[in-house]
């Protein structure tokens, strides 16, 4: 073929590919548009409406798309212009472009629907006398008139890709284009729970957020009581970039990626570096090849990201991935450290688990800036830069453990205003007051009453010993002690053939164990801390595992695994009578294991607070 | 029911038999103490279904009757009164007992005795008189050695070997063994093996007083229960007449001890029990953290220098310790790790100044002895590790 420009018609389906290729995305870049206007007119005029969006949708919006925003609108003039590409009221210059504060820039979305469907959008600007509705279809204008509206934009699509048969056919069916369109309003609805959002499916209301602005109670609109449940609010921040939404507790864990949306100033990106930083955050072992649920923003600088990489604005580009991983990661270890979802008798988490040794003190800038209402001035600060989320999250949602306990307890006492910050606290210098069901340590310091799962907490402690000690070569999980007498036990043939190819894996967790006939293996030795005796059973745990790993091995660590087992095996149990002491102990080793999780391999809490504050609240002491 | 007896010996009495009061019970009833006249003395009784304790002490008894009382009350009541007679009678309803001494008086409220569940009766021949002594180092020597968890049942109960005119005790957890003899004394042409729970040991080695002489067995034909017995009606001291202890028996068979005590040793220590005591402490502190792991290290003397026993431990989050004590070293060179909480065990309980510690290999058990003492042995299996640290 001879080389030529191509016809207008051709350039502009071939643009539109690049925007647009499926529903989802036109409704991806429409309710960007419509936050875009809300969001502007609110900045020009306080009092105005409180800002809505609705999205109606037919046929997975294969029949129709329709967007109605009550924003800014635009000028009747101006109609037309918006169907043009690089026609943008956002940016004016290339400087323009090394801030961007809207969710659009490029000027490209209604020309690339236009180019692909029929759009017919109705529009007034609140101080527009009348509204006009225009009608573009493969790029051309069939129709204009002058139409009485109320203030605000609506965009209607239909006959999407009717003129691109090619792309129609590669479509998922209305089902799948549906759960995609759903899903993408729900996230922007948790960016934005400032904006009422309202999803229309087939005529049937499938979404529906307040737009009081708190973000707990949107989660809660948006994903049901239940998950919010085990949603703990995250928030932090340095000098530059904040983080904070929400990641589910260890329980809540998911076997694909779908429960992990990220926002960068408030625009729903995807990120591997921020999965990472989120999933890197739970043990492995807790996880197991699946996932956790996260729902966060990071709010950064407009300089120091770069959101003009993607052809859809799917990615953007940090500055640094480092500081952002960083900052993330560690925002999310401290949640998963500091708090547990415990709505029950009201009791809470100590505050001060971290992820490094306890200094004294200067843990201050680390706390959550969302929860620092009152005295940290650093995290006040950080606060007004994170600007974005939940307007409201900084005045009640002080120590919830949930984004449904934050819910409700708003709305039961307003402001939980006068909550002491916790400070830090020294575990070893709690005193141990006793034991409770044979299964809970109490103990206490001035600020509250501790209560610590004795057998979460050891095996959270042996747990991580194991997972440091894995790093010496050889490694030797569990020191072994030999047995008074050579032990025979049965095997399964899959148990039997795991026995004869592990060996080594087997030494060192500590078990000294040969083949001994076909199916029987002699065990000599065990490891050490193994209470109870029951290493046959545990063995054999282990050994299953290791059979599993064999036949599968793109399957998860099943050492690590072995290790949890292990760690279960060797911990104190509930029902053991400890003693004052051996509670002193305990504590002192949660303290000196810098790295410990505040949940047990098994994802349960080890470790709820009662402050004292809380005790007095609820005796009405005060 | 009317009787007196002096306040010592009562409270002397209830402190025995409420060893066998369970702390916590679904049996109401469990936590009352039996007090019933009995041929002129007061029979105190408690149980806990796993043992039953009685004991007899001295009383001038008006009225024959009988009455349970919720023991932790009473005792507290008892020990409180100043000695001298007390006055025991049962209210016209016979379930209020009436408590009198001095100026003290006190209605207490019972259940009746019918109620309370019998102890197991052992008659039959007294098969093995002990030496209330030897009986007594012999249990805390063995029963420290038995397992404290049931996945074994066996093994968490001490084997009572009768045999030749000696009786034997042994327990193992599975990583150590403790084995004494002792002489029998009027022994009867019989021979057994019994597995009492070392519970029940123990309990024994707690409530027969220092004075008690002869401590009697007794097995039930069925080998289901054994009794102890102690003290004498007729010549009972210290108020208390008579004591006698009855505990189920644990079904099932003892692992064959013998062919794990090695005959012969490559390495042999001799140490003072104290010294090694004091250095195993000390490493035990450290080895807490790092799966209790205490490293010995015998290393022979030459000729003008004495042997070392090198005891240490190392803990990576907390630091280390090591003690050299002077020891004479026979045989080769070793370097072997044990479990201090084991080592610590047999170290409280040897009574002689000295031990002996016979060892093969790093992988073969170490043997403990008193030297100079009795039947006693203790068999420790060692631990591996192949970095230092845990
Ligand atoms: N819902 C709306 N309310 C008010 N103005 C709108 C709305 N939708 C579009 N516009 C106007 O039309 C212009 C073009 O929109 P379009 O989505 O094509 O480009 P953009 O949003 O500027 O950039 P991008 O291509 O990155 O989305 C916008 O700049 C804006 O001025
Ligand atoms: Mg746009
Ligand atoms: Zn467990």
């Amino acid at each position: 073929m001879p080389l030529r420009v191509l016809p207008p018609e051709v350039a502009r389906l071939i643009a539109a590919g690049e925007v647009v290729t499926r529903p989802a995305d036109v409704v991806k870049e429409l309710v960007e548009n419509a936050i875009d206007a809300v969001i502007e007119r609110q900045a020009h005029d306080r009092s105005a409406e409180p800002p809505a969006i609705r999205v109606e949708i037919r046929s997975g919006g294969l029949a129709l798309i329709r967007v109605v925003d009550n924003g800014s609108g635009i000028a009747a003039d101006d109609v037309e212009l918006a169907f043009q590409r690089h026609a943008t009221s956002k940016v004016a210059t290339a400087a323009d472009l090394d801030a961007i504060h809207t969710l659009g820039f490029r000027g490209e979305a209604l020309a690339s629907i236009g180019a692909v469907a029929q759009v017919q959008i109705l529009t007034r600007p609140p101080e527009a006398s009348a509204g006009v509705s225009v009608t573009v279809e493969q790029g051309q204008v069939t129709s204009r008139r002058q139409q009485g509206c109320g203030a605000g934009t609506t965009v209607a699509v239909r006959n999407i890709f009717a003129n691109v048969p090619a792309r129609r056919k590669f479509l998922r069916g209305q089902t799948s284009e549906a759960t995609q369109i759903s899903q993408l309003v729900t996230h922007y609805a948790l960016a934005y729970p400032e904006i009422r959002f309202v999803l229309v499916n087939d005529d049937r209301a499938t979404l529906q957020t307040s737009g009081r602005g708190d973000l707990a109670e949107t989660v809660v609109d948006v994903l049901g009581v239940k998950v919010a449940e085990q949603l703990l609010p995250v928030a932090d921040a340095d000098a530059a970039v904040a983080v904070s939404g929400y990641v589910g507790t260890p329980e809540l864990i998911r076997p694909t990626r779908s429960g992990l949306t990220f926002f960068v100033n408030r625009r729903i990106i995807r990120s591997p570096m921020l999965g990472h930083a989120v999933t890197d955050a739970y043990p492995a072992a807790m996880l197991a090849g699946r996932f956790p649920v996260a729902i966060l923003n990071v709010s950064i600088p407009a300089e120091l990201v770069d959101v003009n990489v993607h052809p859809t604005k799917a990615e953007v580009r940090f500055a640094s991935d480092h500081a952002v991983y960083q900052l993330v990661h560690r925002a999310v270890r401290m949640t998963l450290g500091d708090r547990a979802p415990l709505p029950e008798l009201a009791l809470t988490p100590p505050e001060a688990w971290s992820d490094t040794p306890l200094p004294a003190g200067p843990d201050q800038e680390r706390r959550p800036a969302v929860r620092s209402t009152t005295t940290d001035p650093g995290a006040v600060a950080a606060a007004q830069t994170l600007a974005f989320f939940a307007p409201s999250a900084s005045n009640g949602a002080a120590g919830d453990a949930t984004a449904a306990t934050g819910a409700r307890e708003r709305q039961r006492d307003g402001a939980a205003e006068a909550r002491p910050e916790p400070t830090a606290i020294r575990l070893s210098a709690l005193r141990p007051v006793g034991q409770v069901q044979g299964t809970y340590v109490v103990a206490e310091d001035d600020a509250g009453v501790y209560f610590v799962d004795q057998h979460a907490a050891h095996e959270a402690i042996l747990y991580q010993q194991m997972r440091e000690t894995r790093q010496c070569a050889p490694p030797a999980i569990c020191a072994s002690q030999e047995l008074l007498q050579p032990q025979a036990i049965d095997l399964t043939p899959r148990q039997a053939q795991s026995l004869a190819g592990q060996g080594e894996q087997l030494a060192s967790l500590g078990f000294g164990v040969e083949p001994f006939g076909e199916r029987s293996g002699l065990l000599r030795r065990v490891p050490s801390g193994i209470r109870h005796r029951d290493y046959v059973r545990t063995l054999l745990e282990i050994l299953d595992l290791l059979a599993a790993q064999a036949e599968d091995p793109s399957a998860t660590s099943a050492f690590d695994q072995a290790s949890a087992r292990l760690a279960c095996h060797s911990a104190v149990r509930d029902g053991d009578t400890l003693s004052l002491d051996e509670m002193r102990e305990l504590l002192a080793q949660v303290e000196r294991q810098p790295n410990l999780w505040s949940y047990c391999p098994h994802g349960r809490p080890i470790f709820l607070r009662l402050s004292s504050a809380q005790l007095a609240r609820d005796f009405r002491r005060r | 029911m009317k009787l007196t007896c002096a306040q010592e010996h009562l409270a002397k009495g209830l402190s025995i038999v409420g060893r066998a009061v369970p702390s916590r019970s679904p049996m109401a009833i469990l936590s009352n103490i039996l007090l019933a006249t009995d041929g002129g003395r007061l029979k105190l009784a408690a149980t806990n279904l796993d043992i039953g304790i009685t004991c007899w002490i001295e009383a001038q008894a008006e009225d024959e009757g009988a009455i349970t009382i919720p023991a932790r009350l009473l005792q507290e009541f008892v020990s409180s009164l100043p000695s001298g007679e007390v006055a025991l009678t049962l209210k016209p309803d016979r379930l209020t007992a009436h408590l009198r001494c001095g100026a003290s008086e006190a209605n207490i409220k019972g259940v009746d005795a019918e109620e309370f569940p019998p102890i197991p009766r052992v008659d039959g021949q007294v098969t093995a008189s002990v030496e209330r002594e030897a009986l007594h180092t012999a249990v805390h020597q063995v029963a420290l050695a038995a397992a404290t968890d049931e996945t074994r049942p066996v093994l968490a109960g001490v084997l009572f070997r009768l045999r030749g005119g000696k009786l034997t005790l042994a327990a193992a957890d599975g990583f150590r063994l403790a084995v004494r003899t002792v002489e029998v004394s009027a022994p009867v042409d019989t021979s057994y093996d019994v597995i009492v729970p070392a519970r029940a040991t123990v309990e024994l080695a707690r409530i027969v007083p220092d004075d008690a002489e002869m401590i009697d067995l007794t097995v039930t034909p069925n080998r289901s229960q054994v009794l102890f017995h102690t003290g004498d009606p007729a010549t009972g001291r210290g108020g208390i007449t008579a004591i006698e202890l009855v505990s189920r028996l644990i079904e099932g068979t003892f692992p064959n001890y013998e062919q794990i005590i090695p005959a012969r040793f490559a390495t042999r220590v001799v140490a003072t029990t104290k010294d090694f005591q004091n250095a195993t402490r000390i490493a035990s502190f450290f080895a807490r953290d790092a799966s209790n792991i205490v490293r010995i290290h015998a290393q022979p003397g030459e000729e003008l220098t004495p042997g070392k026993l090198i005891v240490a431990a190392t803990s990576a989050d907390v630091g280390d310790a090591v003690s050299g004590i002077d020891a004479v070293i026979e045989g080769n060179d070793l370097q072997i790790a044990f479990n201090a909480k084991y080592l610590g065990d047999v170290l409280g309980v040897l009574n002689t100044a000295q031990l002996s510690l016979e060892m093969n290999t790093p992988a073969s058990p170490g043997v403990i002895r008193p030297v100079g003492g009795d039947g006693y042995l203790y068999v420790i299996m060692p631990m591996h590790t192949q970095n230092a640290g845990r």
